[in-house]
């Protein structure tokens, strides 16, 4: 029985082919409703291209140009855009901050969420729904509010203005979402293999190493996935427990970029350069794993 | 509709849950043992840097306090000016309209798409380009958005124009909370789609032509196979959207003017507001006690909410 | 997939590693109390003129006094850090940023350091830094009459206009209302859009409320409107009404550049660069903000905005340094603004940076010239009557909601007394 309905699972898994039996047949159903359906949905993806294709154009474009045409194309090819950016924001030093940040804090996360979404998903003691519900209730808490009582508490420990201090941070203030959606992908993993490796014998820990989180593979790609675009993405914190330049991370170079725009000189076109440097390895990342991003949701959500 | 099939369906789960839900087979009973080990290093870290900070900004929301120099107790006062305040109240609606409305618009979008993306030439692509809103900066949106929308030469008021031979509404000038709800259903489509699709996903497709064969109409199907059979993957993502729309920001606060403007306060929610009482504007006004003040209320508010939806949407739970 | 799981785990355990090394590096920010030193955190990015001047200006102090600046550029929210730190964090031991930000935090929790002694201190042959901060200035950055800012660089309001489209507007700027309307109908005849506004943001819609305000019934008139804690002044002021019927006519006869009200900054501020609008209503950054794109030719000349009233104002607002009470170093820090303030550092912030500098012995940048001038032989005024200082958050969300939509034809005066009366009341009601 085990061992029958372990491959049916895996062979279901997440899109890899589920429907492909039924589809040829459905084809065949081509309502007017849904003929409209298709070339809607083409619709709103091609403006979601065109959207992105317009920053790329926008960011070698020249300033005035963008607003006088800005669906236009003249004074394309202004390359000159990037690297004004990238050394007017002081990218280079950010960059390594923030790639060392980033992705050590959504690694560890992960690492830390992990095991608790494990034992909250799969025992079902009044306890555990309480904690789920506990640790869904911090996704709510704006960041705003806890600030100050984080600064102060970061002071004690010496932790201001060190990018250890924002890592710690970045890593508690993730840990609510992690959970929340690990927990829902342990949940729909199979009980079979880990009944099957208790009655071998293993050990609990070594069940969950071995055989646990390799199933969850793909959820925990997910939640390291979301996290590192959040946490790339992320000011405000950075904003406040960041005080020397030297440990800027992206975001806050931007940030400060942009800033620069008002008095100093607009400059739409290197404006959205920077912006690109910045949406581009996160970009790149969706493309290299996008599916696997998906995969993850689509069974992380299935509890 | 056919009956066999849903009912094979049902038969098995429940056994399963039966066998899952016991704490006294070998795994129950090790899995109890793991609990508190398991789950101690995320909470500890999770209580330590988040619920402490959050106690302490609940204990602060009973004082008025600038951050700097010392707080002064107010009781109740800041909640009791609050339930009066307009601006609060206004941001409060507004939260709540992003939730109900963005909300239903962005899950109805999101079933339609899965609906048409199921059996779509080329859906994978689609549906990762529906995702992409989700990874640019909420920045580039909004600035790409005020070319969109202004009026009279923006893209969409010319095509308004073409279409109705009227210049239109001024969409910036006066709806600029309807342009955001619309840019914030569409950040989140794609986001929700995935998530949905991948629910539907997962239901066998045999069901399906069980239904062809029974002569059921698209209608019957959605409300009959695939809503139920999707139904918890919806419930927890309601629950996930309920909560995470309390924090949406970025790309409301992008349509201030400059990087240092609030956007104007008809469009704030609740974390604009919260903002803008503690850091935000040219020349922010560090209300710390009457800003958790408010945030408490909204937390409160989201999290009868998130419990009703649970006890709303909770059903008997299928698996398959 | 066994191929890629294998990879997976090889990059996580490459990455597990880079977040060690990070957790061991990121430690040690302590250094040792050098007493040589001033810390110094700008509101500027490095790149930024003012920020070159500013740090050739330390590289100069550490040459001759041995003493080293240390600058972090930490940009506009520069104030933002600071809060937080106030409470007991390591502060810097200088700081800059606008009067009104620094009002608002410094000053309001009592956290800056009295200047005093500062202003009687020396510069240079023989002056104190009371002697190269002109008075006008000096006297709106203190509290309970001690100053808590070194203005190094002014800010000033008014009419923004290119001198080679109009060559005898800026020969002869009008003076009263009714030159000021008749010209702008005559440009408007001409098929010209006179005025150009981005109406999103809600300061520059107010600055011509409170411009015209300042104007008709003078200076600190309308923050005594906005002090009042029932939202009637308003209303019950005679001097109100007629000046807000200037400003509906304005907007009823089109004065404004077509789609000013439904675009977003700064498109229009654009428009108004490339000619393609008269006047705009600016402060004076206006110059370098748009100087880089404007139109070839383009000749910056400012005019101070006429108003319906017998006054004019030129409002003005500084930027400078402060410091922080708990500051580690404040001598040192007091000797380094004493000497930025030197006529050959400061005088930069007019050549390089191209920014009016306090002193009005130093010569103003030629696109200031003409704002130079006014404020010389104007009163000053604070801009936006110092109501943004003073209130903090009550632009945000008392006068810019309601003026931005009477700014944008959405709102009668009628709806403005009612509305600025309600959300007025609330805002004392929340502060009292």
């Amino acid at each position: 029985m085990v061992a029958e309905r372990v491959p049916v699972q895996t062979a279901r898994s997440p899109l890899a082919g589920g429907p492909r039996r039924g589809r040829d047949r459905r084809r065949g159903e081509h309502g007017p409703l849904r003929r409209l359906g298709t070339v809607l949905v083409w619709l709103l993806a091609a403006f979601n291209i065109v959207v992105l294709l317009w920053m790329f154009l926008a960011a070698l474009r020249d300033h005035t140009a963008i607003f006088r045409s800005p669906w236009g194309l003249d004074t394309f090819g202004q390359f000159g855009n990037f690297v004004k950016a990238w050394t007017d924001s002081n990218f280079g030093q950010a960059a390594l901050n923030t790639v060392l940040l980033v992705v050590g804090a959504s690694v560890v996360v992960v690492l830390l969420s992990a095991p608790a979404s494990y034992v909250l998903a799969k025992s079902r003691s009044r306890m555990s729904g309480a904690m789920a519900v506990f640790f869904a209730m911090g996704i709510g808490i704006p960041v705003q509010v806890i600030i100050i009582p984080l600064f102060v508490m970061m002071q004690e420990v010496h932790l201001v203005n060190t990018l250890t201090g924002l890592f710690v941070l970045y890593v508690a203030l993730s840990v609510p979402f992690t959970v929340f959606l690990l927990s829902g992908f342990f949940g729909s993993l199979p009980e079979e293999l880990e009944e099957a490796a208790a009655i071998d014998g293993a050990g609990a820990i070594r069940t969950f190493v071995q055989i646990v989180l390799p199933l969850a593979r793909n959820g925990l790609l997910t939640a390291l996935i979301l996290n590192l675009i959040g946490l790339w993405n992320e000011t405000f914190i950075a904003l406040v427990f960041i005080q020397d330049s030297a440990k800027q991370t992206l975001s806050l170079s931007l940030l400060g970029f942009l800033q620069t725009q008002q008095y100093s000189g607009a400059d739409y076109g290197t404006l959205f350069a920077g912006v690109c440097i910045l949406v581009l390895p996160m970009l790149a990342l969706y493309l290299w794993l996008g599916r696997r991003i998906i995969e993850g949701m689509t069974v992380g959500a299935v509890k | 509709m056919s009956a066999p099939a849903l009912r094979a369906a049902r038969v098995e789960p429940r056994r399963q849950v039966v066998r899952a839900g016991s704490a006294f087979t070998p795994l129950g009973r090790r899995r109890r043992r793991l609990f508190w080990p398991f789950l101690l290093p995320a909470l500890v870290t999770y209580l330590g840097f988040f619920i402490a900070p959050a106690a302490a900004s609940m204990w602060i929301s009973f004082h008025r306090w600038d951050g700097v120099g010392e707080m002064s107790p107010r009781g109740l006062d800041n909640y009791r000016t609050l339930l009066g305040d307009s601006a609060f109240l206004g941001a409060f609606v507004n939260t709540m309209i992003i939730l109900v409305l963005v909300g239903a618009s962005t899950f109805a979008m999101s079933f339609a798409l899965t609906m048409v993306l199921r059996d779509m030439r080329g859906r994978r692509f689609v549906r990762a380009v529906l995702f992409f809103p989700y990874i640019v900066a909420p920045v580039v949106l909004s600035v790409l958005w005020g070319f969109l929308f202004r009026s009279p030469e923006g893209l969409f008021s010319a095509a308004w124009n073409a279409l109705t031979g009227s210049p239109g509404p001024n969409w910036l000038g006066e709806h600029l909370f309807a342009v955001i709800l619309v840019g914030l259903i569409w950040v989140n489509t794609g986001f929700y789609t995935t998530i949905i699709m991948a629910g539907v996903d997962r239901i066998p497709p045999d069901l399906y032509e069980d239904c062809a064969l029974a002569g059921a109409t698209a209608w019957q199907r959605f409300r009959h196979v695939t809503l139920p059979l999707s139904w918890e993957v919806v419930a927890t993502a309601a629950v996930l959207w309920t909560i995470s729309s309390l924090k949406i920001f970025e790309f409301i606060y992008a349509f201030g003017g400059t990087t240092n403007d609030m956007p104007t306060l008809e469009v704030w929610n609740s974390a604009l507001f919260v903002y803008g009482s503690t850091f935000g504007g040219r020349v922010p006004q560090y209300q710390f006690g009457y800003a958790s003040a408010s945030a408490v209320v909204t937390l409160a508010a989201m999290t009868v909410l998130v419990v009703l939806l649970r006890r709303l949407m909770r059903r008997e739970a299928v698996q398959f | 997939m066994v191929r890629y799981g294998s990879r997976t785990r090889r990059l996580s355990a490459a990455l597990l590693a880079g977040a060690l090394t990070l957790s061991l590096t990121g430690c040690g920010s302590s250094g040792g109390r050098d007493e040589n030193v001033v810390t110094y955190w700008s509101m500027w990015k490095e790149n930024e003129p003012q920020a070159q001047v500013l740090h050739q200006t330390a590289a100069a102090f550490e040459r001759d006094t041995g003493t080293k600046v240390d600058i972090q550029w930490q940009g506009r929210d520069v104030l933002k850090k600071i809060v937080p730190a106030l409470r007991g964090g390591e502060v810097p031991d200088l700081v800059d940023q606008d009067q009104n930000l620094m009002r608002a935090t410094l000053v309001s929790s009592g956290a800056y350091r009295d200047l005093t002694g500062l202003y009687n201190s020396p510069v240079s042959d023989g002056r104190k830094v009371s002697d190269v901060i002109a008075p006008r200035y000096a006297d709106a950055v203190k509290n309970d009459g001690k100053p808590f800012l070194a203005p190094y660089e002014v800010i000033g309001y008014g009419l923004w206009f290119d001198a080679s489209q109009l060559p005898e507007v800026a020969a002869k700027p009008p003076r009263t209302w009714r030159e000021f309307v008749e010209l702008l109908a005559h440009r408007k005849a001409a098929g010209r859009a006179p005025l150009a506004l981005d109406a999103d943001i809600g300061q520059y819609n107010n600055l011509w409320t409170t411009g015209l305000l300042q104007g008709a019934l003078g200076a600190e008139q309308v923050n005594q409107l906005a002090a009042d804690h029932s939202g009637e002044a308003w209303r019950r002021h005679p001097g109100v009404r007629p000046v807000l019927e200037e400003i509906a006519t304005l907007v009823r006869d089109g004065y404004f550049v077509p789609g000013y009200n439904g675009s977003k900054w700064p498109a229009i501020q654009e428009k108004w660069a490339q000619g393609e609008a008269d006047f705009l209503l600016m402060g004076s950054w206006a110059p370098s903000e748009t100087g880089a794109k404007a139109r070839p030719g383009f000749q910056y000349h400012f005019a101070p905005l006429p108003t319906p009233g017998d006054q004019r104002y030129v409002p003005v607002e500084s930027i400078g340094f402060a410091i922080p009470a708990r500051a580690q170093h404040a001598g040192n820090a007091e000797r380094f603004i004493a000497y930025v303030l030197r006529d050959e550092h400061l005088g930069k912030i007019a050549t390089v940076a191209k920014n009016l500098t306090p002193n009005p012995e130093l010569p103003a940048p030629p696109e200031l010239t003409s704002l130079a001038e006014a404020a010389e032989q104007l009163h000053v005024a604070r801009s936006e009557d110092g109501i943004q200082a003073d209130y903090p958050g009550y632009t945000e969300e008392v006068l810019w909601p309601v003026n931005n939509q009477f700014l944008k034809g959405q709102l009668d005066i009628e709806g403005f007394f009612q509305q600025l009366k309600e959300k007025q009341a609330n805002y004392w009601k929340k502060k009292g």
